[in-house]
Parts: structure tokens; C-alpha cells; sequence
């Protein structure tokens, strides 16, 4: 068959060109490169569809998907159950380490550490979470006392909190993915940018929010008042795991794209997308509790943030695998979505599926 | 299995669930180790209360001072230097204090000086404050020469993204009138746990040398 948007002609017959991914059947202007309706790991999605988990794990069949789905929605069901018995420490523990354990099994899952599980996962896990120990510390210097317990941050501390320690975490979150971009066999696949990037900032985020609740958690009792808890949990079950991962995994997927040599202008936009997002998710919040908005409005804000930030990185990441399947060979490859075998360079000629955003050790040998 | 799957579903959802169970569990337990516990009062040979003299003493250390007139109601504030005048008006004032935040704002309302008291903690609702919740009446409460009511509240300043830890404190707020002009003052101090008292003494000071007019 003859694709007629790369103009291939021995790709096999399908709905989708395996070499481009574009959707077949369609005349004239209708065949789109973009196919933005047809995300590149998902298919069945749109590009801009507001995804979590098809997005920051990429690897999954749909299937599987679904589990980590409902697993997550368990968790934060669970935290609400601690919520209402006053286990506040408890939910509080739960809530940071949620969707960083899942994380953590999803690397399990994809195999994303290739044949380097130790080395890989300590970086993960330890480094990234000594970093946001570290960072947190000490930029926690940074804010003057009499701002540590103030209701209105203004001047020159809300700038330190809105403006710099967002872009001090920035710099120091991708550090880990950076140290593992060393070893070659990490260096081809935007993709492999993208998971390491949302790891390190996950784990940044764990550290960061055992420092900022340490001594909370030491002091309040076991069993306290419920309150208004429920909005600091959320924050920091939902809202801070996805700020901090995605931003990272935006710049580290950008920084990938940047070294397979090519000024990309979406990854320039993915970096403005991470530093803008931060400082938008920071500051205005700031500027919000400031000026006595309901902690519904800066929830709504900083959701607003993640999400618009999520949608670059699934943009980013579509791209990335529409432009990384040409450097693909022929080859039996397994798709994760339609779960067949199929003879293709870079897309299931069936479902359209990337078929390089599927598990490590479904691969063919290289 | 098909091909694509390394953890089957019941040890991927039931190992999840253990893994979450398990943290929850070792929060309980650090919290509960760490926790400070209450000790019963000393009732027989006590010994004479160091640390509260301690801190009598260091409060005295109030060299350098300015001084917050309100311009509606005529009173003064006298505070160190090391304190910060974070807002003001005609009112009333914030000030950054050495420790916490202390607010006080004159007004002309009617209500008792217990809902005002009320009326002040229900506006500090909020989930930078999630627990806010009621220690007990400050005896002897009093704002310069006036005798007046206050309230002691427990809560936890849980602070927003990157800005700082979060803390156990205390909240005061006391009420009083003189003439025709009523002052609420609110106080937010760190609470430490393991001395079970709060840093506050320079707040204290400040409204023992509080001026009416």
C-alpha cells in the first residue's frame, strides 16, 4: 500500500501508514500528519485530551491503563477514609506518596530501566528524593521568618515564593534524568526523557513534601479535628505530584528533543510551558490566598495550571513519536492496544498505536 | 498473561493496596512515637518553673521600638524592631512578629466580646488553618490597661506551595472595650510541642504596653 502522506509505498495495509502513523482512507487535505484526533500512545484518544495517566504513562495498553486508573481512585478514596476517622498524619503520608508509588510500579511494568533496574531506580527514587530534601531546606532559608507564618505573602518574599524558588526547583529536579542520559541506551527516545523526567519530579515531590510537613507530622497527634484537611490533602495527593511531574517531564522530554539535534519549536514551548506553569501555579496561588479567594477558586487555578501543562506534554510526546517512528526498521513488533503481532516500523497499521510507547520487554531484540 | 503485562491485576491491586495500608500504618505508628505525650501536672515536691521564668527574662529584651498609631481609634502599638508592619490602615495593623503574626484592629460593632470572638475565629476558617479548634479561655486577658475576654485555639498552619513548613500553633484572640471603642486582637504563635508552651512572649509585651489613646 501506498501512504499517501509520506508517500511510502511497501508500508502494509492498514488504517494507519506504519512508517508515519498518519490515518489512511481520507483525500486531499483530510490525511493529516497531525492526527490529532488519534493520540499517538493511545489512539482512541484525542491529542488534547485531558489524560493523566495516558500521558505521564505512556507504556500502558489500555487495559492496563484502566487498572492504574482505579488503583489511584482506590488511594484517594483511602485518603478520604482517613480523612473522615481524623488519621490526618496518616492521609497526610498516604496523599504524598500515592501516585509516586505507582509511578514506581509502572517503571516496574514498562520496564523503562531496560536491563539496568538498580542503577536506574536508585536514581529514581533515592537521588530525586535527597534533591527535594535538599532543595527544599534549603530554600526554605530563602523566606524570610516572619513570612513563615503569614497568611499574605507580599514584596519581595512573594516573589522568592512565586518566582524563585519555582525556577531554583526546575533546575535542580531533571538532574537525576540528566546523570541517566548518560548511558546510551537512554539517550534515543524522547519518551525515555518524558518517564525519567516525571520520575525525578515525583520523587523531587516527595522529599519536598516530607520537609514541608515534617513537623507537622511529629506534632500533631494521631487521631485530630478533620477540619478543612480535605484541601491540603488534595493538594498534595493530586495536585503538587502533577505540577512537579509534569513540569520536569516537559523539560526533560524537551531537553531529549533538543539533542537529537533539531531547534523544535514545541520543545522550546515545553520549556515555557514547565517554567511558565510553575510560576503560574505558585505565584497567582499566592496572590489568590492573598487576596481571600476561596481555597475552591485556587484549587480550580492550580488544576487549571496542571491541566494546561499536561496538554503540552501529550502534544510534545505525540510529536516526538510521529517524527521518532521513521528512524524505526520493519520488524514483528506487539502492540499494546489491539495486544496483536504485527510487521511494522513504528505504528500498528491497525489501531495506529505507537509501537514504541509499549512495555521494554515486548520489544523485538535489538 | 498477555504478552504486555508484567504484574497481573489482583498483585498489582492488592499489592498497591498493602503498599498504601503499610504507609498508612507507619505514619500512625511514627506519629505515635514522636508525638509528644502529655505528662500529669506535678502535684507533690515540684520543682520551680525554670522554663517559665526563662522566658519571662528574655522577653524583657525589647530595646529598640516603633510605634503604630491608629488613626480611627487613637491607639498605639508599641513594637521592636524586629518586628514588621505587614498592612495597616485607619483601623488597625498586622505585624509580622518574631515568631507568628499578631493583628489588631479596632472597632465600634455592638456583639459581645464573645461573638466577636466568634465572629473572628469563623473568619479564620480556611485550609491554611484546616483544624482550627478551641483550647480554652486565656485568663486574666487584658489589651494595655483593659480588662478583657479572650479565647485560646489550637490549629496547624499548613502552608502553601514552597512557602516554608508547616507548623503546630496557637491562636489568641482577645477582646476589649474602653469608651466607646472596641480592640480584637489576634494572635498567631508557633506552639512547641515538647515544652508545651508557645513563643509568643514579645506579643504578650506588646499588649501588656498597648496604649488606649
Amino acid at each position: 500500500m501506498r501512504c499517501a502522506n509520506c508517500g511510502r509505498s511497501d508500508v502494509p495495509a492498514g488504517v494507519f501508514c506504519t512508517n508515519c502513523g498518519a490515518r489512511q482512507g481520507f483525500t486531499g487535505s483530510g490525511v493529516s500528519k497531525n492526527r490529532k484526533s488519534h493520540y499517538a500512545p493511545h489512539p482512541g484518544e484525542h491529542v488534547f485530551q485531558p489524560a493523566v495517566f495516558t500521558t505521564l504513562f505512556p507504556h500502558l495498553g489500555i487495559r492496563k491503563v484502566h487498572e492504574f486508573r482505579w488503583v489511584f481512585l482506590g488511594g484517594v478514596i483511602g485518603v478520604f477514609a482517613l480523612f473522615f476517622a481524623g488519621l490526618i498524619t496518616a492521609a497526610l503520608c498516604v496523599s504524598v506518596l500515592l501516585l509516586p508509588i505507582l509511578y514506581l510500579l509502572y517503571l516496574y511494568e514498562a520496564q523503562v530501566y531496560r536491563e539496568e533496574p538498580v542503577p536506574v531506580l536508585a536514581a529514581l527514587v533515592f537521588a530525586s528524593i535527597g534533591i527535594g530534601v535538599g532543595v527544599t531546606i534549603g530554600t526554605n532559608d530563602l523566606i524570610s521568618n516572619t513570612t513563615k507564618l503569614s497568611f499574605a505573602v507580599t514584596g519581595g518574599s512573594l516573589v522568592v515564593i512565586g518566582v524563585v524558588i519555582p525556577l531554583v526547583q526546575e533546575a535542580a529536579k531533571p538532574l537525576v534524568a540528566l546523570a541517566l542520559r548518560s548511558r546510551p541506551v537512554f539517550r534515543l527516545e524522547t519518551m525515555d526523557g518524558l518517564v525519567f523526567g516525571v520520575a525525578a519530579g515525583l520523587g523531587f515531590g516527595v522529599g519536598e513534601s516530607f520537609v514541608r510537613f515534617s513537623k507537622i507530622l511529629i506534632d500533631l497527634p494521631v487521631r485530630t479535628t478533620p477540619g478543612n484537611w480535605i484541601y491540603p490533602l488534595l493538594t498534595t495527593a493530586v495536585l503538587l505530584p502533577l505540577l512537579q511531574g509534569t513540569a520536569t517531564g516537559l523539560v526533560c522530554a524537551a531537553i531529549w528533543r533538543f539533542a537529537r539535534g533539531s531547534i523544535d519549536p514545541l520543545a522550546i514551548a515545553a520549556i515555557a510551558a514547565a517554567l511558565g506553569g510553575h510560576i503560574a501555579f505558585s505565584l497567582v496561588g499566592q496572590l489568590l490566598i492573598n487576596h481571600g479567594w476561596s481555597q475552591v477558586v485556587v484549587l480550580g487555578w492550580q488544576l487549571g495550571v496542571d491541566v494546561a501543562m499536561l496538554l503540552v506534554l501529550r502534544a510534545l510526546l505525540h510529536w516526538a513519536l510521529l517524527e521518532e517512528a521513521r528512524d524505526l526498521a520493519p520488524d514483528a513488533r506487539y502492540c499494546a492496544h489491539c495486544h496483536a503481532l504485527v510487521a511494522a516500523e513504528g505504528f500498528c497499521p491497525s489501531c495506529g498505536g505507537a509501537l514504541s510507547a509499549v512495555p521494554f520487554h515486548t520489544r523485538p531484540a535489538t | 498473561m498477555t504478552p504486555g503485562r508484567r504484574l497481573s491485576t489482583p498483585v498489582f491491586v492488592i499489592g498497591t493496596a498493602v503498599l498504601v495500608v503499610l504507609v498508612g500504618l507507619i505514619a500512625v505508628l511514627v506519629t505515635w512515637v514522636f508525638h509528644p505525650h502529655a505528662k500529669p501536672p506535678c502535684t507533690i515536691d515540684c520543682p520551680p518553673p525554670q522554663a517559665a521564668a526563662a522566658s519571662r527574662v528574655s522577653s524583657g529584651e525589647m530595646a529598640e521600638q516603633q510605634t503604630f498609631q491608629s488613626k480611627d481609634f487613637g491607639f498605639h502599638v508599641d513594637y521592636p524592631d524586629d518586628w514588621k508592619l505587614q498592612s495597616s490602615n485607619g483601623a488597625g495593623a498586622i505585624f509580622d512578629t518574631r515568631y507568628g503574626q499578631l493583628e489588631v484592629v479596632g472597632t465600634r460593632t455592638a456583639p459581645s466580646p464573645a461573638q466577636l470572638i466568634e465572629q473572628r475565629i469563623a473568619q479564620l476558617q480556611s485550609p491554611q488553618l484546616p483544624d482550627v479548634a478551641l483550647v480554652g479561655p486565656i485568663h486574666g486577658a487584658h489589651i494595655g490597661s483593659a480588662e478583657g475576654e479572650g479565647q485560646l485555639y489550637s490549629a496547624t498552619f499548613t502552608p502553601s506551595s514552597g512557602a516554608g513548613r508547616g507548623l503546630v500553633v496557637r491562636i489568641g484572640v482577645i477582646v476589649a472595650r474602653k469608651g466607646n471603642a472596641t480592640v480584637i486582637a489576634t494572635a498567631f504563635v508557633p506552639y512547641d510541642t515538647s515544652a508545651g508552651r508557645v513563643l509568643g512572649d514579645d506579643i504578650d509585651y506588646a499588649m501588656a504596653e498597648f496604649r488606649w489613646t
